[in-house]
């Protein structure tokens, strides 16, 4: 048997360190964005692409103070809101050492193999159609960085259209943060993504990146929310599971 | 010095492993790289003479003077010594030994998302390979399999049983005649080399792993592919689970904070 309150106990404190260190993350990306959307009301025309310039610094600095958790942040444009370009994609990943995040590229152009129709993902069609913020994810974002990341998302609305702010969280980070406030092998514990994705557990069978299917469900015990407070912003939850 | 000359079949594997080292190298460094993982999976030996700087170069598709740069670096780590004259060349001297420590930060520093990714390509490339060696291994790759399935089981060194293992597992892939495949699995086995050396705590893994290994040499020799490829699968995802094990156990244990 295991001692059912010391368990509770390490679900609370997990979905606690969780839902803090990605809460502020989510803070942070809204200011950017409310930035964003003030910017785009102040400016009487069709705002140019210049007149976010500011971003590139506000993001860098973004990356850097969450670089815990964080590997990349940037902005997907609203279709058709730029002058310049019909898409518009700036993102930038974190750098290995400390210095300045690079630039990502993402192939924008319809034609190619490679093309990063970024208006279809997941993450961008969903926090424009829903208006509010999202983590979305894991999944494996194949032209982008290529790495099973979870993408948090922030809409910003301005009168051209609502553009997303985003950041991509790797598992291999949150990994980190869910085992070391975890401190628990037994029983099995999974940090379940919305769709069933499991984005960390403790048990070796149970691996990041896999899906919980209906016989899982079936197994699951315990259940806490990690993010009480704000549920639709990161609806993930910790279970446990019978053995 | 007492040396013996390469072989042609340590030679190949050597080869093989080109495309295993880390991205932004120079080609010097990519040499001495792959030189230094053929040393730390025991394709290479102490006693080992190199060929000539000029047949080695050309084998490796390299000018000589990039070469030397090559053989410098490992010179310098004492991996290899030269000397001069008829009898002379390069000659291994030394073993890699990556302390518990470094094996164990490489391993805590993974996430168990990249070492499953490792696992699943490992599984592909293992069970591909036991199913094609069922039906083309000869009397000879079987009895390569048998010895090496012998080895693993009679050595008592840790480290010298885990480059056992590995061999092992790079064998099916040449017994299935395959060189995309044996490359394939040797890259891998490069990889997991600098992640996994001891055995997990379980008491029991050394003869579930054992245990398995005669299931896939079986599996082969009764010409049996399908068998083959499940038992080949089920290994390379035992192996794949001790190693996310060892992971997690030692990120729980480390209290650097987030």
């Amino acid at each position: 048997m295991h001692n059912v309150a010391a368990v509770d106990e390490a679900l609370e404190r997990t979905a606690e360190a969780i839902s803090s260190s990605v809460g502020a993350v989510f803070d942070d990306l809204e200011k950017i964005a409310a930035t964003v959307s003030g910017v785009a009301d102040r400016v009487a025309d069709v705002p140019r692409r210049s007149a976010y310039a500011f971003l590139k610094q506000d993001l860098a600095a973004f990356i850097n103070r969450h670089s815990a958790v964080i590997v990349g942040a940037g902005i997907a444009y609203a279709p058709g809101s730029l002058p310049e370009a019909p898409l518009w994609l700036e993102w930038w990943r974190a750098a290995q050492a400390g210095g300045e995040p690079r630039w990502v590229t993402h192939d924008l152009n319809p034609e190619s193999l490679n093309y990063y129709d970024y208006t279809t993902r997941e993450w961008f069609a969903v926090t424009t159609a829903n208006g509010s913020p999202l983590a979305v994810g894991p999944y494996v974002d194949i032209g982008g960085i290529n790495v099973n990341i979870i993408t948090l998302c922030v809409p910003a609305a301005t009168p051209q259209g609502t553009h997303v702010l985003g950041c991509d969280l790797t598992l291999a980070k949150l990994e980190g943060v869910f085992l070391r406030a975890l401190q628990l092998q037994d029983p099995t514990v999974v940090l379940l993504g919305p769709t069933g994705r499991v984005i960390a557990s403790n048990n070796a069978r149970i691996a990041s990146g896999t899906l919980f299917v209906e016989e899982d469900m079936q197994r699951v015990d315990r259940s806490v929310d990690v993010s009480s407070g704000s549920p639709a912003r990161l609806p993930w939850k910790l279970v446990t599971l019978r053995t | 010095m007492e040396s013996t000359a390469l072989s042609t079949r340590a030679l190949d594997l050597l080869l093989l492993l080109r495309g295993s080292e880390p991205e932004g190298l120079g080609r010097a460094d990519q040499v001495s790289y792959q030189i230094e993982t053929a040393i730390l999976m025991g394709i290479l030996t102490e006693g080992d003479r190199l060929p000539t700087e000029s047949v080695l170069a050309a084998e490796l598709g390299i000018s000589p003077i990039t070469l030397r740069q090559s053989l410098a670096a490992l010179r310098t780590k004492g991996l290899i010594e030269t000397s001069r004259g008829r009898s002379g060349g390069s000659v291994i001297r030394g073993q890699i030994d990556l302390t518990d420590n470094q094996l164990q930060r490489k391993l805590r520093d993974a996430s168990t998302e990249s070492l499953r990714d490792l696992g699943d390509l490992g599984a592909a490339i293992s069970s591909m390979s036991a199913r094609l060696a069922a039906s083309r291994a000869d009397a000879q790759n079987v009895a390569h399999l048998e010895d090496l399935v012998q080895r693993h089981r009679d050595t008592k060194d840790e480290r010298t049983r885990r480059r056992v293992d590995s061999r092992f597992h790079v064998a099916v892939s040449v017994a299935a005649q395959s060189s995309r495949l044996t490359s394939a699995s040797l890259q891998l086995e490069a990889e997991l080399m600098t992640l996994w050396w001891s055995h997990p705590a379980q008491a029991d893994s050394q003869e579930v792993l054992e245990a398995q290994h005669v299931a896939i040499l079986e599996a082969i020799r009764a010409r049996d592919a399908d068998a083959a490829a499940v038992a080949a699968e089920l290994h390379s995802r035992t192996e794949t689970e001790y190693l996310i094990a060892q992971h997690l156990r030692l990120t729980m244990e480390s209290d650097e904070s987030a």
